[in-house]
C-alpha cells in the first residue's frame, strides 16, 4: 500500500506569513517582493497563460495598493491577498468566455509553446526532461477541471495552504472545502488516467 | 477491531487519507479494506498519484520586471488620478461592436422622445 506520509513530508508549504507580518509593518514594495512568486503562479495555474497572468498580478498588486486601507488585521495577510487574486482571476475567465477567448479545456487545444514557456529547464537533461512532461501533464489535468475545483486545487495542493486558510480565500465552511476538494482531487485522478498516465 | 467500511466510506476517506488527518483506529480500517480490495486500492492509488504529481510540479516564478512594472504603475497611477478609471477603460473596456449599437440605440431613443 502506497504510504501517505511520504506525500505529506514532499509538501513545501511556503513560508509566507511568519516572513511578512502585515502590510503596514512593511511597505508596499516587500509586499509585491514578497508574494509576486506565489500571485504569479496562482494566475498561471488559474489562466493557463503566462501573458495573462502577468497581467492579471499587476492588476492584483495595483488593486491591493488601492485597498490597503480596508485591510482588516484580524485576517492572514496571504488569505487576503489570494481572495484578491483568486477573484480578480474568476472575473477575467469570465469576462474572457464572453469576448470568446476563454483558456480552453481540451486536452488537444493545449499550446506547445505554452507548455515549453511554463515549464523552466532545471539541472540534468534527462531530469529536466522528465519535470517537463510532468509540469504538461499537470498543466493539462489542471486546465480541465473548473474554475472553482482549479482555484481549490491550486490553492491547497501547489500553494500549500492549510483548509483554514483556504476557506477564509474561497469564503466557504471548511467542511465545504474539504469535500468540493475531495471532489476536484477525484476528477484531477479521472483526467490523470484518461490522459494515459501510468499510476 | 476495527469497524468495517464500506467501499463507498473509504472512499469519501481518501481525502482525509492523503491529508493524514484521520485517527489512528480510522486509519486502520481504511488500510485493512484496501489490502482485501482491488478497486478501492486502485483507486486510492490513481487518487494518490494524481496528488502527488501536482503537489512535485515546479511553482512558476514571477518575470523579473513584474515588481518594477507594478511599484511604477502604481506611482504613475498616483499622480495622475481616476485611477480606477483608467484601469478599467484599459482591461475592461467596452468593445466597438458592443459599443456601437448601443450610442445608435440610445440616439435613436432620444430622436424618438423629441419628435413625440
Amino acid at each position: 500500500m502506497q504510504s501517505t506520509g511520504i506525500l505529506a513530508e514532499e509538501r513545501t508549504a511556503p513560508a509566507r506569513e511568519s516572513e511578512v507580518p502585515s502590510p503596514r509593518a512593511l511597505g508596499f514594495e516587500e509586499l509585491v517582493v514578497a508574494y509576486q512568486d506565489s500571485v504569479f503562479d496562482f494566475c498561471c495555474r488559474m489562466l493557463g497563460d503566462r501573458e495573462e497572468a502577468t497581467d492579471q498580478a499587476q492588476e492584483i498588486f495595483i488593486s491591493i495598493h488601492q485597498s490597503l486601507a480596508s485591510f482588516r488585521e484580524a485576517s492572514k495577510l496571504s488569505t487576503w491577498v489570494f481572495r484578491v487574486a483568486k477573484n480578480h482571476c474568476l472575473n477575467r475567465l469570465k469576462y474572457l468566455r464572453r469576448r470568446g477567448r476563454g483558456r480552453s479545456f481540451a486536452v488537444e487545444d493545449v499550446a506547445e509553446d505554452s507548455l515549453q514557456a511554463a515549464v523552466p529547464d532545471l539541472g540534468h537533461p534527462d531530469d529536466a526532461l522528465v519535470r517537463k512532461d510532468q509540469a504538461a501533464i499537470v498543466h493539462r489535468a489542471i486546465a480541465q477541471l473548473d474554475d472553482d475545483q482549479r482555484a481549490l486545487v491550486v490553492l491547497r495542493e501547489i500553494e500549500g495552504m492549510a483548509y483554514e486558510e483556504i476557506a477564509g480565500v474561497v469564503d466557504l465552511p471548511i467542511g465545504t472545502v474539504k469535500s468540493r476538494l475531495h471532489r476536484a482531487r477525484e476528477r484531477l485522478a479521472e483526467i490523470v488516467v484518461a490522459m494515459g498516465v501510468e499510476t | 477491531m476495527n469497524a468495517r467500511l464500506d467501499h463507498q466510506e473509504v472512499r469519501g476517506l481518501f481525502g482525509a487519507l492523503l491529508d493524514e488527518e484521520l485517527t489512528d483506529g480510522k486509519a486502520a480500517s481504511v488500510r485493512e479494506h484496501l489490502d482485501g480490495c482491488t478497486d478501492c486500492r486502485i483507486g486510492w492509488d490513481r487518487y494518490a498519484r494524481a496528488i502527488e504529481l501536482v503537489r512535485k510540479v515546479a511553482r512558476e516564478k514571477a518575470p523579473p520586471s513584474l515588481a518594477s512594472t507594478i511599484l511604477w504603475r502604481v506611482r504613475r497611477e498616483g499622480l495622475f488620478g481616476a485611477r480606477g478609471l483608467v484601469r478599467a477603460h484599459a482591461h475592461y473596456r467596452v468593445p466597438i461592436e458592443v459599443m456601437l449599437p448601443v450610442v445608435l440605440g440610445a440616439a435613436i431613443a432620444a430622436l424618438i422622445l423629441l419628435w413625440l
